[in-house]
């Protein structure tokens, strides 16, 4: 549009000049005494440099990139001096800073000083309220990275009983702590090398707890603390087919297991020859099978399962049902061959070999030595060495896993019998069919007076805070199936959502290397992505009119004299 | 006075008065500081008031030097200007030379009147008493109350109504009881921890005076306590850990405080030498010494029991000897030795035998002593070193009964029969008496299992000692878990092993070569046919014995064919029967048998291995804790599981103590937040339960139906 405008601007300019320009020639033609040749010329060359000057000076060219920088201190920016051509602006968390100018937020500052063709970010990073796309080639220059938290990954809603694990990353050494409700330390251990930890304690009954995770540096003192929010729920427990060949301890611990746990677990032992022992046995089809969660089979039963039972197993797995496989020996080639159409391909000879578990119970156990073969698959327990125990891999809706323990009903006899469950539990949790929906969660750590983001919201829902306040969130309908909604926190505590769920609002100053670590990390993202994008649009500013105006009347101006001249 | 000198003295007197203050300010502030220390803000505002008045005093005597006279000797010294004729100018009038004087004095007022008279601060007073004001008033302020001044923050928390009393200061003394050794000591607040016996005396104070007071125990007798001047006394010896409440007219509920008593634990014993609890004799040893050192947190009592018991014998046939002998112990009060001197020879300690002793001591406690059994230490003197002694004499050959069989009796017969014309007849008579001997042998051997008596010194019944003979003495009594396995029989069986009075009777053969655990009838080793078949045998054996003894063989062959052929009826049918011992078997269900069905039969459950789940009013309460900060509790129903779990719970009486309290004051959170963390550790871990997975949203679930 304005390329247009431009264009018939300079036409019509163009048809201006040389209107002048003929006017000139003719008054020169029809004149009685005709001035000197050079005026002529002059008055002829000065015209047209007056069109030209007067179209940039109606449509001033842009000017590549001026010199110079826009420097944005953030919390942290260190005073220092400063090139010429700089433009200082401090954030509101910046601290006090000669010779800055106080900007709101960053987005105010580009607007303010669009100028500067480089921005330079200063000090600890962009806040969530800065993290927005830079309009320039940006640097960075962080501060040091913190020493405390950087990274942690809260733990799921688990399962009474239930074990969790709480992972994260320190930017130094030291030590970490979990400490429970009661104030023990349930969980110790030192930061590896790489500064990440791992740290897991059990759950109780059904309820809100928090423990607390410290960090602690090599002398023993509290670096950072940061509580750990633990809902525990009591879930629907899935449905279990156990099909075995022949009755053994293992079934036996597991039947036991599953029964203090809560799980209907069917045991169904075909001992062949038409005896069946355990509980009454059920028609394996697909119409059972929906109604299932998880079938747990050895190999012997395998082998005299009917083709049309383990076509039904098959699609029933496609369509969500778990399967673990269960060696009792060296298998046998058919029955790799038909685990391994099951997408479990096993390797290894079955021997059996002796292992530890990792952990407080230093008891021995034995394993078949098989393994999943293909590289797609996901262990799962591992034992002291490292080596998985397990392993699935996804079978349609479903997974398929493969547990090579002989004798885990070893860890029941020796008294462990929590470490037991904990096993079957992982196991089970893993592989059976998933639940209807987990109902809504918080993306990352939500912290007061940060906005936090709901996830899994399906339908209106209301957020109750502690207080007992009320709030709905609006869902973002452009998020599609992965519904979510923001909500700003008041009140640091347990939050209630109408579906149900729990989540916990940290205080504002919980871990604040955590927040920190995080703004960082965004900081860096925002000016690696800003790279490219100011590459790819060349900054252009509109140029000055006025070097053009003026000459425009210097040319005018002679016109005029001269003009006057030949008249007079 | 001239009016340009006259702010010299003002200036002076201000500069007196605060120069007093400074110095005098920070002493009367530390006097307050401590006054409110001890006194509380009475005490505080007298202070303050006295020193007031105090410092205003010394402050005009101070100013008052600053007169006129003053005056003059300060410009006179201080003015050279003047000439040391300050005076002239304050005389009321003057003439002559001294007008003169005066005239010129006053021309140079403008000096005098800039001099600087004030008197100097007192440089070094200031600080002194600045810096000792400053170090008394922190230190009033801060250092940390004397024992039983403050009774913690509770105290402070619950309001009371005006005029109400409250407890201002409390003081527990405690005293051991006197066999622990520690002296009594005073402790200030409340809450105690004390020796078991130890006698607790109260002092409480309260402010104002309440009618009466006393100490609620929930649960137990309250104790009241007496008044005596302005506090309040009384003590009781306690045995176990308590809760108590200090209750009086018109006071607040106060929150339970805790006694909480140790109590007096057993001495331990711990062997010293040697260094395992079983030793084998050293070649050529006859002494022994075990030494055990016994330690005890009060005391270990000086004199012990050392229970001595010596073993002789073999296999099944071991007597034991015991005896106790006292032993004194040497060392302090808490840690004792005990050195047992034994000389093997005068025990009677023998090859083959075993000596065990073993230390009883008891500690010093009063007035029921705890006596503990340390551990057995056994010394043994192995019997293969009696052999190796030279005691080969004494090992006895045992050899194998060999007898001829009736069928090699029938043979030798008819082989004698047949030399009968080539032998002499003595030589046919001795040899056909020795085939009766035989057969003789082999009827008393058959006659063993009818329950016959052996007869004869070849009778070769069998007389191997059984675990069931009761001739042996056998003293259990020292060891007692493995004689216990070996003595059931003759105390529970409830039937009688029997020791050979009724051999006639079939059961007791049974009693003696088997094992009937059944009763007497059910329990034949032959059925009756099998034992009458054996009887005739036996007759039949006889009556060849008899024919073979007066040298007739061959009216002893039919006899002998006889008993052969019964014998050998009797081993066909031999079979032995046992009375069935069966579990109780529910009865075959006779329609569904061996029909495959199964309709109908519900799957056992397992029983509950874990306890029922009766942690529920603690889950209970515990999640209404958490959920909002003013839910309501099922306390009594807490408190009640409480006291049925005391046994399992770590900390019985914290829990009771924090139910307590957040009973009685329903607003405090942080009492709430405490009971909740308590109640976590009393929670007992259930069973891991399943957690399921998130389903995938419809996009993951393409994504893994694509992958297949």
């Amino acid at each position: 549009m304005s390329g247009s405008l431009e264009l018939w601007t300079a036409i019509l300019i163009a048809i201006v000049t040389i209107g002048g320009i003929a006017r000139t020639v003719l008054r020169r033609r029809s004149a009685d005494v005709r001035g000197p040749a050079w005026r002529f010329a002059a008055l002829i060359a000065l015209q047209i440099l007056g069109g030209a000057l007067l179209h940039p000076t109606l449509f001033p060219p842009s000017v590549a990139t001026p010199p110079g920088r826009l420097v944005v201190a953030t919390h942290g920016a260190k005073p220092a001096l400063r090139a010429s051509g700089d433009v200082l602006v401090a954030l509101p968390e910046a601290g006090p800073l000669p010779g800055a100018v106080r900007a709101p937020d960053l987005g105010s500052a580009l607007r303010l000083y669009p100028e500067p063709g480089r921005l330079r970010i200063e000090g600890d990073g962009l806040t969530p309220r800065d993290q927005i796309p830079l309009d320039r080639p940006a640097e960075f220059a962080p501060s040091p990275a913190p020493r405390g938290l950087i990274a942690l990954t809260p733990p799921k809603p688990l399962a009474p009983g239930g074990c969790f694990t709480v992972a994260g990353q320190v930017g130094g050494g030291g030590g970490v702590e979990l400490i429970d409700p009661a104030g023990a330390v349930v969980d110790q251990a030192a930061v590896a090398a790489d500064g990440r930890f791992q740290l897991s304690a059990a759950a109780r009954a059904p309820g809100l707890a928090l423990f607390d995770l410290r960090l602690k540096d090599a002398a023993g003192r509290t670096v950072e603390q940061i509580e750990i929010p633990i809902e525990t729920r009591a879930q629907r427990q899935p449905r279990v087919l156990v099909l075995a060949g022949a009755p053994s301890a293992e079934t036996k611990y597991l039947r036991r297991w599953a029964q203090d746990a809560g799980i209907a677990l069917n045991l169904d032992i075909d001992v062949g020859a038409g005896v069946a022992l355990g509980d009454p046995p059920i028609p394996i089809t697909r119409a059972t099978l929906a109604e299932i969660d998880l079938v747990v089979v050895d190999d012997r039963r395998w082998e005299s399962l009917s083709p049309g039972a383990r076509t039904a197993l098959a699609a029933a797995t496609g369509e969500g049902l778990g399967l673990l496989l269960r060696p009792t020996g060296p298998l046998s080639a058919a029955t790799r061959r038909d685990w391994t159409n099951m997408g479990m391909a096993t390797s290894g000879d079955g021997e059996v070999h002796a292992f530890r578990l990792d952990g407080p119970t230093n008891l021995e156990l034995s394993r078949y030595d098989l393994a999943q073969a293909g590289r797609d698959g996901v262990p799962m327990i591992r034992d002291k060495a490292g080596a998985p125990l397990a392993a699935w891999r996804p079978r349609g809706q479903g997974r398929v896993g493969l547990w090579i323990v002989v004798d885990s009903y070893g860890l029941a006899l020796a008294g462990h019998t929590d470490r037991y469950g904990e096993m079957w539990s992982e196991l089970f949790s893993i592989l059976a069919r998933p639940s209807d929906g987990p109902g809504v969660w918080v993306d990352g750590i939500a912290r007061l007076g940060q906005r936090a983001t709901l996830r899994g919201v399906r339908g209106p829902i209301r957020v109750v805070d502690p207080d007992g306040v009320e709030s709905r969130p609006v869902v973002d309908p452009a998020a599609g199936p992965a519904a979510r909604a923001a909500y700003w926190p008041r009140r640091a505590g347990w939050h209630r959502v109408s579906d149900g769920a729990r989540f916990y609002v940290h205080p504002a100053d919980a871990a604040p290397s955590l927040a920190w670590a995080a703004d960082r990390q965004a900081t860096l993202d925002a000016v690696a992505a800003s790279v490219t994008r100011g590459a790819r649009a060349i900054r252009t500013a509109p140029g000055s009119s006025w070097p053009w105006a003026a000459g425009l009347l210097a040319v005018l101006g002679l016109l005029w004299w001269l003009e006057r001249r030949s008249r007079s | 006075m001239i009016a340009a000198l006259a702010h010299h003295p003002r200036a002076a007197r201000q500069r007196a008065v605060l120069d007093t203050v400074a110095v005098g300010l920070p002493v009367v502030l530390a006097l307050a500081a401590l006054g409110l220390r001890w006194f509380q803000g009475v005490g505080a505002i007298a202070v303050l008031v006295v020193g007031a008045l105090v410092l205003a005093g010394i402050a005009m005597r101070r100013a008052s030097r600053f007169d006129q006279t003053w005056l003059t000797a300060a410009l006179d010294a201080r003015a050279p200007g003047l000439e040391d004729s300050s005076d002239l100018l304050f005389r009321p009038a003057v003439d002559g030379l001294v007008a003169l004087q005066r005239a010129r004095l006053e021309a140079r007022l403008a000096e005098a009147a800039a001099v600087d008279l004030r008197p100097d601060w007192s440089r070094r007073w200031i600080p002194w008493t600045a810096g000792f004001g400053a170090l008394v008033i922190l230190a009033a302020l801060f250092w940390p109350p004397a024992s039983g001044v403050a009774l913690g923050p509770e105290e402070a928390e619950t309001a009371a109504a005006p005029g109400a009393p409250k407890v201002t200061n409390a003081k527990l003394r405690i005293t051991p009881p006197a066999y622990t050794g520690q002296r009594p000591y005073d402790q200030g607040g409340l809450d105690a921890r004390a020796p078991e016996g130890s006698r607790i005396e109260w002092t409480v104070s309260f402010r104002p005076h309440p009618d009466a007071a006393s100490l609620n125990f929930p649960g137990e007798a309250s104790l009241s306590l007496r008044s005596d001047g302005g506090r309040w006394l009384g003590g009781r010896a306690f045995e176990r850990s308590a809760l108590y409440r200090v209750e009086a007219p018109g006071l607040a509920r106060q929150r339970l405080h805790r006694l909480e008593i140790i109590p007096d634990a057993p001495p331990v014993v711990r062997v010293v030498t040697p260094d395992s609890s079983l030793t084998l004799i050293a070649p050529g040893q006859t002494r022994w010494s075990p030494v055990f050192e016994v330690r005890d947190d009060y005391g270990v009592d000086g004199a012990a029991q050392l229970r001595i018991t010596v073993t002789k014998g073999e296999g099944e046939n071991i007597t034991t000897a015991q005896r106790t002998q006292p032993l004194s112990g040497q060392g302090a009060g808490r840690l004792k030795r005990f050195t047992a001197a034994l000389d093997l020879a005068r025990e009677g300690l023998a090859p083959g035998g075993d000596m065990i002793v073993q230390l009883v001591v008891g500690d010093n406690r009063v007035p029921r002593r705890h006596t503990v059994e340390g551990p057995s230490v056994i010394l043994r003197w192995p019997a293969a070193m009696g052999l190796a002694d030279g005691l080969d004499g004494m090992a006895k050959q045992v050899m194998p009964v060999y007898f001829r069989s009736q069928r090699q009796i029938i043979i030798d017969a008819e082989a004698l029969i047949a030399q009968r014309g080539k032998i002499t007849p003595d030589a046919f008579l001795s040899r056909s008496n020795s085939l009766g001997a035989d057969q003789a042998q082999l009827r008393l051997r058959y006659g063993q299992f009818m329950g016959e008596k052996a007869e004869g010194e070849s009778g070769g019944g069998l007389d191997l000692p059984t675990n069931d003979a009761p001739a042996l003495p056998t003293d259990d009594a020292p060891a007692a878990t493995p004689a216990k396995a070996e003595a059931h029989h003759d105390d529970d069986d409830g039937h009688d092993h029997g020791g050979g009075a009724n051999l006639n009777d079939m059961t007791d053969v049974v009693a003696k070569y088997g094992h009937a655990h059944d009763t007497g009838d059910a329990a034949t080793l032959f059925d009756p046919g099998t034992r009458s078949t054996l009887a005739q045998a036996l007759d039949a054996m006889w009556d060849s014995e008899r024919a073979l003894r007066q040298g007739k063989p061959k009216d002893a062959l039919p006899h002998a064919y006889k008993a052969l052929n019964l014998l050998k009826t009797a081993q066909q049918a031999g079979r032995i029967f046992l009375a069935r011992t069966p579990p109780k078997l529910p009865p075959v269900d006779l329609s569904r048998r061996l029909t495959g069905k199964r309709e109908g039969i519900a799957p056992g459950h397992l029983a509950p291995a874990t306890r029922d789940p009766a942690d529920t009013p603690a889950v209970e309460v515990w999640r209404a804790l958490g959920d909002r900060p003013d839910a309501p509790l099922q306390l009594d129903a807490l408190a009640r599981w409480v006291n049925a779990n005391q046994k399992r719970l770590a900390d019985p009486l914290a829990l009771s103590a924090a139910i307590d309290t957040v009973r009685n004051e329903p607003r405090c959170q942080d009492c709430r937040r405490k009971l909740r963390a308590l109640l976590w550790t009393a929670l007992e871990r259930p069973p891991a339960a399943v957690s399921r997975r998130d389903p995938a949203d419809a996009r993951g679930r393409r994504y893994l139906d694509a992958l297949r």
